[in-house]
């Protein structure tokens, strides 16, 4: 009896460990915290995966722990001006590449030749190429005006003897082209339309993808055999809302085709026509045109993201799944999807971009929909504002990581996180832009800061004073550079526009937009002499012309970044508010993350929001916690500093010893370091201290942006209302009208 | 006899199981949303969805313009359908061809009646000829508070016909000698009409006034094909609100709208019917 005992005990602590542990041999390349090398493509061959960068080619053999980087040694005789674009790829045991080669040294950039050769191990961390034939290129070369560029080769995939590749022509069409392996004989296909995607397939053929997006995309899959040049329609895919394999690989020993969608390695059925159930997750985002390979068991793949491999025995794929929906693309759950995932081997992670799932999250939730965990939205849509209202977002207070970062927050943005004093959303990224002043410009045109309105009212009266003081030799303009009348009218009307939604939003919808206020606001507006300011009048701009002078100054941005981290340049922000009687408000975009209440893994969920809250950015921590106020210098920007010294003073050192002659250039060249040093010194900081005292300055105006209501309902009447207004097709009265009636209708009713 | 019983029970299943599933579950299913706060733990919130309801401004507005469109247009039917009713009783036999083309209307589909509308009540059409000859300025009846005179018009030629046909038949259903003997008597038509006719047909005169309601309070689809889910706020109806609040998925609103208007609607019926049983009493 006690024997059988133990043995139980052991069977369950066995199992126990084996629900701990990860999938077998799962691992991402290539990628620490924010660190990632940006991979064009990867192939494997054998044991070894190959990863492609812009400096190297990066080689993983299976089961090892690190990444081998190796360096294209240079050809001993080339010229200093010459390129070398490697292209490399593997076929039978053998390491091949193409080599495009560009010349820089005329007037003008010429294309010198293509080539198709080996790859071998030269001196330590090196590969040398060892040509084997021209190829032809011809077809394949982009022209502007005199310089020539050969079209790089994309998706590069070997069977049956011969490498294939995919590139767009001149006309922008699709095409495929290859090369015997043997004899560097070129092989030509027709235009290929929608082509999404091609990988190896069995018996020397090549499996090609055709997308046609829509509603319901369809993605027809085909064979080509490469001894005969036929093509055999093997099956159609009928996908959900603009779906798409990616990272085609196909399985020669359980002949098996493998996609990526939705975040997940799937299998797909060719005698049906079905994508199957995942059975992995996949952490790096693949395109269609994404390459992937099959070795030893494990799917691999590579791309700007990074490169990972994946076990795709589904019974080793962990039990506890999570899935996050993430269709605003934020920097911060990408690294603190990468963290956790690498920290938790029992839980596979799913990232999602599925736009169809983010539309009909209303639905899903009023049917306690559990398929995903974590939802990342913005907070200024509709969608959000349904969930937040109605109370579909979980509780944060069990995450010890946010209900920090909620202690530390500005209370009014704490207040729009939360709801009954609990926090239910953690924001990931914020934004806000407002009217920037160009502090040089400002200075050459005798103002200050001071002399600038920080309200709309007298913002347009004061811009009707400028025409007198801009130099006529045009070196300072209020607008961009070779803005037009109508671009510049357009662009203040419609910045204008949003602030008053903000102001609404914030103060009383109820309030409308058919108020004398706004109404005001568009008379100066169709009242300022923009020509005076340096616009050009539609009739005389020239489409060719060139406008643009580094030397001359524009005094105005309309768009500049004003939270911390994102402040553009020389430019100031300006907080407006709409007149001298109406508040200021700095309404911060939100991208905020939430969890589904309905989520089957919550302890899960709130360790993903734990860890997330620890990943945010610098800039977003910044603008949530006032507390934070120390400035931060940009990282890359400490190494190009200590470039720029190092080179000028390498510089000034031979300045010393050099000939007459040379002096005069390299002081020249001292010169434009020393400005570049300068322009670095300057602008090199994450975190400036600059941004922190403004936006600390203006903290009591803070807000989280909430729905914006003219577009809440998608049918684009309040954009075809202001669209005709800026083209005069409808006055200013008319547009208001017709705007104010049914948003304010809208608003009333409620979410 | 007890087998009979049985029998019935079973012929009565289907029917009863539809009542069940159609429309019972779903009223009391309604009554359930309407007290839950519609979030994900649907707390029982009692009554405090209408109390925000009645609060709500375009609750408010949707349920004032349906009651006024109401009391306009059933009336309106009421009056017009009992005057033809009347007019195409003294024709017959001969008023066949009037008598079916009245009900015409009735059959046609909406969509098809909406589009002849729209033409016909466009900037240049024949409504606005008409207003113009008659030296005064064009309206543009399709956009504002205007939109209410081709939704009443609408509804009354739809409408018109079945109530006039329901007319005929309690018309039809009086003696003639009555008629004779007020006539011999000396009474006009007026006379015979208050004193005769309206006395005979009031359950059927209460009949129409209560269908003609229960039909103007239905009045949605024309004005949301003319002006889309946000009309003009003087044709912007309860169905308006219940509509949109539907597309947000917000059950709780539109069962609360739904249940709020349903009191009202008891309420106003049970005053009619209170007013039908005393006025018989009277009259009989």
């Amino acid at each position: 009896m006690r024997k059988l005992f133990v043995m139980l005990a052991l069977v369950l602590a066995a199992a126990c460990c084996a629900g701990a542990l990860a999938a077998t041999g799962d691992a991402v390349l290539c990628r620490e915290d924010d660190n990632r090398v940006y991979f064009n493509y990867g192939f494997g061959d054998g044991a070894t995966y190959y990863m492609v960068s812009y400096d190297g080619l990066y080689t993983y053999h299976v089961g090892d722990a690190d990444v081998e980087n190796l360096a294209y040694a240079l050809p001993e005789d080339m010229e200093n001006t010459v390129n070398f674009d490697y292209f490399p790829f593997a076929a039978d045991g053998k390491l091949y590449a193409v080599r495009l080669t560009t010349d820089y040294s005329g007037a003008a950039t010429a294309f010198v030749g293509a080539e198709l050769g080996t790859l071998n191990p030269a001196d330590e961390g090196e590969l040398a190429f060892e040509k084997l034939f021209d190829v032809d290129w011809e077809d394949m070369l982009q022209y502007y005006d005199n310089d020539v560029y050969p079209t790089r080769p994309e998706g590069i995939v070997t069977t049956g003897g011969s490498m294939f590749f995919r590139y767009f022509d001149e006309q922008g069409e699709c095409r495929v082209k290859g090369f015997e392996l043997e004899t560097g004989k070129a092989i030509d296909f027709d235009v290929l339309n929608d082509l999404s995607g091609m990988c190896a397939y069995k018996e020397g053929m090549l499996l090609l993808a055709q997308t046609i997006y829509g509603d319901t995309s369809e993605t027809l899959l085909s064979a080509y055999d490469t001894r005969d040049g036929s093509t055999q329609l093997l099956c159609s895919l009928e996908l959900p809302d603009y779906s798409y394999p990616a990272g085609l690989a196909y399985d020669r020993e359980t002949d098996i085709l493998y996609c990526v969608m939705g975040g997940e390695i799937r299998p797909i059925d060719l005698q049906n026509g079905t994508v199957g159930e995942g059975v992995a997750d996949m952490p790096i985002e693949l395109y269609s045109n994404s390459s992937a390979s099959i070795l030893e068991g494990g799917y691999y793949a590579s791309c700007s993201d990074g490169a990972a491999v994946r076990n795709l025995d589904p019974t080793q794929r962990a039990e506890t799944r999570l899935k996050i929906s993430d269709t605003t693309w934020s920097e911060s759950v990408n690294n603190a999807y990468y963290r956790f995932s690498n920290s938790h081997g029992d839980i596979s992670v799913v990232l999602s971009r599925d736009y169809a799932e983010a539309d009909k999250l209303v639905e899903s939730m009023m049917n306690r929909d559990d398929s995903v965990d974590v939802y990342v939205l913005d907070t200024a849509t509709a969608v959000y504002d349904a969930l937040f209202s109605r109370g579909y977002m979980m509780e944060l207070d069990g995450s010890a990581g946010v209900s920090e970062l909620a202690e530390h927050m500005y209370p009014a943005l704490r207040e729009g996180l939360s709801v009954n004093g609990h926090i239910v959303a953690l924001p990931v990224e914020v934004h806000s832009f407002t009217v920037g002043v160009n502090t040089k410009a400002l200075e050459a045109l005798g103002l200050t800061m001071d002399d600038v309105p920080d309200n709309w009212s007298d913002l347009l009266d004061f811009l009707n004073t400028l025409g007198d003081k801009l130099p006529e030799d045009g070196k300072v303009t209020v607008f961009y550079q070779g803005e037009t009348v109508e671009d510049a009218r357009i662009d203040l009307f419609y910045r204008i526009f949003e602030d008053y939604q903000k102001y609404i939003n914030h103060t009383d919808p109820e309030i409308g937009y058919n108020t004398e206020l706004l109404r005001g606001l568009l008379d100066k507006l169709e009242h300022v002499d923009f020509e005076s300011l340096g616009c050009i009048p539609m009739e005389d701009f020239d489409e060719n012309g060139d406008y643009y002078s580094e030397e001359n100054l524009s005094l105005l941005d309309l768009s500049t970044g004003c939270t911390i981290g994102n402040f553009y340049g020389d430019y100031m922000p300006v907080l407006m508010s709409m007149d001298a009687n109406t508040p200021h408000l700095l309404s911060l975009d939100t991208q905020a993350a939430f969890v589904n209440p309905y989520t089957r893994s919550p302890e899960a969920a709130l360790a993903f929001m734990d860890e997330l809250a620890g990943c945010l950015s610098s800039n977003v921590r910044y603008c949530l916690d006032p507390e934070q106020n120390e400035p931060i210098r940009g990282k890359w920007n400490e190494e190009y500093l200590a470039d720029l010294e190092e080179t000028l003073a390498a510089m000034r050192e031979s300045l010393e010893s050099a000939p007459e002659s040379d002096r005069q250039m390299i002081e020249a060249n001292i010169h434009d370091y020393e400005e570049s040093l300068e322009y670095a010194q300057a602008y090199s900081w994450e975190i400036s201290q600059r941004e922190l005292d403004w936006y600390r300055g203006h903290d009591d105006a803070l807000a989280i942006s909430t729905v914006n209501w003219l577009y809440a309902d998608g049918t684009g009447e309040g954009y075809e209302l202001m669209s005709q207004y800026t083209d005069g097709m409808i006055s200013a009265q008319e547009m208001l009208e017709g705007i104010d009636k049914k948003v304010r209708m809208m608003m009333m009713e409620g979410n | 006899m007890f087998e009979r019983k049985k029998s019935v029970w079973l012929f009565l299943l289907p029917g009863a199981l539809g009542l069940l599933v159609f429309y019972i579950v779903p009223f009391f299913g309604g009554i359930y949303y309407s007290l839950t706060d519609g979030s994900y733990r649907n707390a029982f919130v009692g009554l405090q969805n209408y109390a925000n309801i009645w609060k709500n401004q375009m609750f408010v507005l949707g349920l004032k313009n349906t009651m006024e469109l109401s009391l306009i247009c059933a009336p309106l039917v009421w009056v017009l359908s009992f005057a033809i009713a009347s007019l195409l009783n003294r024709l017959r036999p001969k008023g066949a061809f009037f008598r079916n083309s009245v009900l015409l209307p009735y059959l046609m589909p909406s969509s098809a009646m909406l589009l002849i509308w729209l033409v016909i009540f466009d900037y240049g059409g024949v409504v606005n000829r008409l207003v113009v000859a008659l030296g005064l300025q064009r309206v543009v009846w399709l956009q504002g508070a205007q939109l209410r005179v081709p939704v009443i018009l609408l509804f009354v030629w739809k409408n018109l016909g079945f109530a006039v046909i329901i007319f005929m038949a309690a018309l039809q259903a009086i003696p003639e000698p009555l008629y004779e003997y007020a006539r011999l008597e000396g009474a006009g038509f007026w006379r015979q009409t208050f004193g005769i006719t309206l006395p005979l047909i009031v359950p059927t005169a209460f009949l129409v006034i209560i269908l003609e309601w229960i039909n103007a309070f239905k009045i949605f689809k024309e004005v949301y094909f003319i002006g889309g889910a946000y009309p003009d706020e003087a044709v912007y109806t309860l169905q308006n609100y219940m509509n949109n609040m539907y597309g947000k998925l917000n059950y709780q609103n539109v069962t609360t709208a739904a249940y709020s208007f349903a009191l009202i609607v008891f309420g106003l019926f049970g005053v009619l019917f209170l007013s039908q049983r005393q006025l018989l009493k009277r009259l009989t």
